[in-house]
């Protein structure tokens, strides 16, 4: 049951978003927790050393094998300047 | 007792009228005004002034606050032409609206005056019957209703998240709608992957999908992807879509969707699941953080079951 809520409200925000009403999740992180059957709001802001979105980023192109860097956590950040 | 003479007359001391040339100039000058249509639904449907609010002459007193809250903003208000108005613009005086003027000569003027004017996608009336929900949403009504009909969503994984997406999206009438995955359903799938039916074991995911989906409304175009994205892929795929919606069930195509999401500006719905716990969120490049900000690298692997 718990991916259809989940899948729900994935549902809901991108028909928010793409009619442009009420206040999207951007920056807001919801998790739900079934058995307390509770859910909390966390707020999540950018990281201006995101090696992605960040100021100076570091990826500026996709790495070529995301299943060889997913086994390798390390080879997914490639170090900052 | 009154005429429908006498009431006009009455309202027409009331309330100003304005000629389509005022409020063309008023456009142009920026002023601050709502431009109120009081027609009804069809008339509307065939045409309307460009940012105009729509609430029928009927349904006036029940819910233009909900377009007007403020109760000093100017409000210029047209009919056909321009008798519906002026008793629409005399009755918002009356619950207190201090600045009402009615168009006189209404839309038939406008649109004789060569003026421009804006027409919402067209419905069939099976999409009218089955939307018509939609309609009495003031926040989404038929130019929503349009909107959805026109996205181009992508729905990566038909499996426990990208299904009630699925089914939600489909029956909204997203308009196109992608859907990626690579599995094939197994019978351990059907618990929870309410995309599937018992007969599609054995099929591919995106096949079953694309079936439920259209029994369920067929005015939703589907491209099926029977593979799984990569970084060669990602790119052309995603280049067709408005919004991505992630519902995979890995760490690898969760940062794949990501990084080409940032690098290509496309906004990300994302979720996930774990037991019992479930996050959702949106990620809007250039707005907002990405899923790297939350987390710059994957678990070790073994640590966390994807």
């Amino acid at each position: 049951m718990l991916p259809g809520v989940i899948g729900v409200m994935m549902a809901t925000e991108a028909i928010k978003y793409i009619i442009g009403i009420g206040e999207p999740l951007i920056g807001r992180l919801i998790l739900y927790d079934a058995l307390s059957m509770t859910y909390r709001e966390m707020k999540v802001p950018r990281d201006e050393n995101c090696p992605l979105c960040g100021k100076n980023p570091s990826i500026t192109k996709l790495i070529d094998d995301y299943d060889v860097a997913a086994e390798n956590p390390e080879t997914f950040a490639p170090a900052a300047d | 007792m009154k005429s429908y003479r006498q009431i006009v007359e009455e309202a027409k001391t009331e309330i100003p009228e304005v000629t389509v040339a005022d409020v063309k100039a008023e456009q142009e000058n920026g002023s601050d005004f709502v431009l109120l249509d009081v027609r009804d639904e069809d008339e509307y449907r065939a045409g309307y002034i460009r940012d105009a609010v729509h609430v029928t002459r009927g349904m006036l007193e029940f819910s233009v606050e909900d377009y007007i809250p403020d109760r000093d903003q100017k409000v210029i208000v047209y009919c056909a032409a321009g008798l519906r108005s002026l008793l629409a613009a005399k009755s918002l005086r009356e619950m207190g609206y201090t600045d009402t003027v009615s168009m006189a000569g209404g839309y038939r003027d406008w649109s004789a005056a060569g003026l421009p004017t804006a027409q919402d996608k067209e419905m069939s009336h099976e999409q009218l019957d089955r939307y018509s929900r939609h309609f009495m949403l003031t926040e989404v009504g038929e130019r929503g209703q349009a909107k959805l009909l026109d996205a181009k969503v992508l729905l990566v994984g038909a499996g426990g998240l990208g299904s009630p997406a699925g089914v939600y999206l489909g029956a909204a009438g997203i308009g196109h709608m992608g859907i990626i995955d690579s599995d094939v359903v197994e019978l351990s799938n059907l618990q929870r992957q309410i995309l599937h039916r018992t007969e599609a074991v054995g099929t591919p995911k995106v096949q079953s999908a694309t079936t439920t989906i259209k029994s369920l409304n067929p005015d939703v175009e589907i491209t099926p992807y029977n593979l799984r994205l990569t970084a060669d892929n990602v790119e052309e795929i995603f280049s067709e879509y408005d919004l991505i919606v992630d519902g995979c069930d890995n760490f690898a195509t969760r940062y794949l969707v990501n990084d080409a999401a940032v690098l290509m500006n496309k906004p990300v719905v994302h979720g996930s699941i774990f037991q019992f716990e479930g996050q959702v969120t949106l990620f809007k490049p250039n707005e907002g953080p990405c899923y790297r900000c939350m987390y710059p690298t994957p678990p070790p692997p073994g640590m966390v079951p994807s």
